[in-house]
């Protein structure tokens, strides 16, 4: 990933082009750093250059907001095509693009006014396996995911099953809830990853989620480690 | 105890739903379910009210909000009975769902109903949370292994993993399991609340399940006892189709 600066209309604009991946946290980290310097500024991070994003690059976009809120900072994200759109979509972060927007898979919440069910992450979320050059197959489960997920888990359980890994890393920071039957079918999905040789872990349980690993004894039974994200 | 259900049931029928007023106040009154009359002030008699529709998550929202005490699925042309339970929830302060399976299965019906039921009786976060934890595991088992019948888990592989789903997928296709209803209310106690899912599977017996539940390393079987784990007390009656949790 490259990106070039321009000023205008009141606001520092980045050009991002290329691909942007998890190998890209020392490209970023100046723009991490520059949306972090306020308060009051208002940065757009143009997308529409960007090739290929994987979930560790949304992590970054993500890791970017949160510093431009703690500068009370603006932090706009600009029209990201065809596979980057899909991934912003797919992890149900479509309303980072236009914050007023309701989020992909969100329509009939965000309808409700005062509605009981808020976020914009509540569904269920897989992003793309994103394979890296040492064989560790990396994917972030996003949302509520229950025992009414097991077609959306389908995609995991066939790519555990297909590919060329040799370690799978589950990024849980961003699952906000699970239920028992969820747990469960993580559990096949790492079967499915030994039967073939393959090791696989569970990284950064947050909240419930921890609370759900705690109350099922997980930690006795499957590797969970806590990692820096991206 | 009576119940009014007309006012949404008008607004239902403003809305251009195709249902005839006069039958469905006939069906409420054969249930029992008084119907008041145009302009009566129900609002201000403070009779509990479900919200009774053929809609799904929007209605189910709007039904867990005041004025309403709760949403009743009714389609045209089937029975509409509300239950006893449903009626002695929303009569005691609490909520109460009623809707079948094919509805159920595809909504946060735990998470929907625990927000809604924490705002009415002002709970304590942690215990909003326990609750919704808790409340999953029974709607998931009263759905699945209640009322779609689907005792077997599936074998810990991708290939029976693939049948399990093509199960589940089957029984929602088949219209008498999806017919089933399931109900979960939650009503007010000294000191907290109660809630209860009930289903129209086969039942099962808690300490019996709960003995053989928790193996280390089994993938399946879990939920009783994290319910356990959260609740104050928890109880199955009606053979098990009836689960009461108790927070407190």
């Amino acid at each position: 990933m490259e990106f070039r600066i321009s000023e205008g209309d009141g606001k520092r604009v980045y050009h991002l082009t290329g691909r942007f991946t998890h190998s890209d946290n020392d490209a970023f980290s100046p723009v991490i750093k520059d949306v972090g310097t306020g308060p009051g500024r208002t940065i757009l991070l143009d997308l529409s250059g960007l090739d290929y994003l994987d979930s560790f690059g949304i992590g970054l976009f993500l890791v970017a907001r949160d510093e431009a809120r703690h500068s009370a900072n603006r932090l706009e994200f600009g029209e990201p095509k065809g596979a980057v759109r899909k991934l912003f979509e797919l992890a149900g972060l479509a309303s980072l693009l236009s914050p007023d927007a309701p989020a992909a898979g969100q329509a009939s919440a965000r309808q409700i006014p005062g509605s009981f069910v808020h976020g914009a992450s509540r569904r269920f979320t897989v992003s793309e396996p994103a394979l890296d050059d040492r064989g560790t197959c990396r994917l972030a489960l996003g949302g509520r995911f229950t025992f009414a997920d097991h077609e959306g888990f389908q995609h995991v359980i066939d790519a555990v099953s297909s590919s060329p890994a040799r370690r799978w890393e589950i990024d849980l920071a961003e699952l906000e809830f699970m239920d028992s039957a969820a747990l469960s079918m993580l559990l096949i999905a790492r079967d499915q990853a030994h039967t073939r040789g393959v090791e696989m872990v569970l990284t950064n349980p947050r909240g419930r989620v921890r609370q759900l690993f705690d109350l099922a004894n997980i930690p006795a039974m499957m590797a969970i480690e806590e990692r820096e994200r991206p | 105890m009576t119940l009014a259900a007309p006012p949404p049931t008008r607004a239902l029928l403003d809305a251009g739903r195709g249902v005839a007023a006069s039958a469905l106040a006939v069906a409420c009154s054969r249930l029992g379910v008084r119907v008041p009359e145009d302009g009566e002030d129900w609002r201000r008699r403070g009779v509990p009210c479900l919200l009774v529709s053929a809609d799904g998550e929007v209605e189910l929202d709007a039904g867990l909000k005041p004025p309403y005490s709760g949403y009743y699925e009714w389609h045209p042309g089937s029975p509409m009975a509300v239950s006893d339970a449903c009626i002695d929830a929303v009569s005691q302060g609490g909520l109460a769902v009623s809707m079948t399976t094919a509805r159920a299965y595809g909504l946060q019906l735990a998470a929907i109903f625990a927000g809604a039921l924490a705002w009415r009786l002002e709970l304590a976060e942690a215990m909003a949370a326990d609750i919704e934890m808790a409340l999953q595991e029974a709607v998931a088992n009263a759905l699945v292994h209640g009322n779609l019948g689907i005792s077997s888990e599936p074998r810990g592989d991708a290939a029976g993993f693939r049948a399990y789903c093509a199960t589940i997928d089957d029984r929602l296709a088949d219209p008498l399991l999806a017919a089933r209803r399931v109900e979960v209310f939650g009503v007010p106690v000294p000191g907290g609340v109660k809630v209860t899912v009930t289903d129209e599977g086969l039942g099962f017996e808690l300490n019996r399940e709960l003995a053989r539940e928790a193996l280390i390393g089994e993938k399946w079987g879990r939920g009783l006892r994290i319910i356990s784990g959260l609740a104050r007390r928890v109880e199955t009656l009606d053979g098990g189709r009836r689960v009461e949790m108790t927070f407190l």
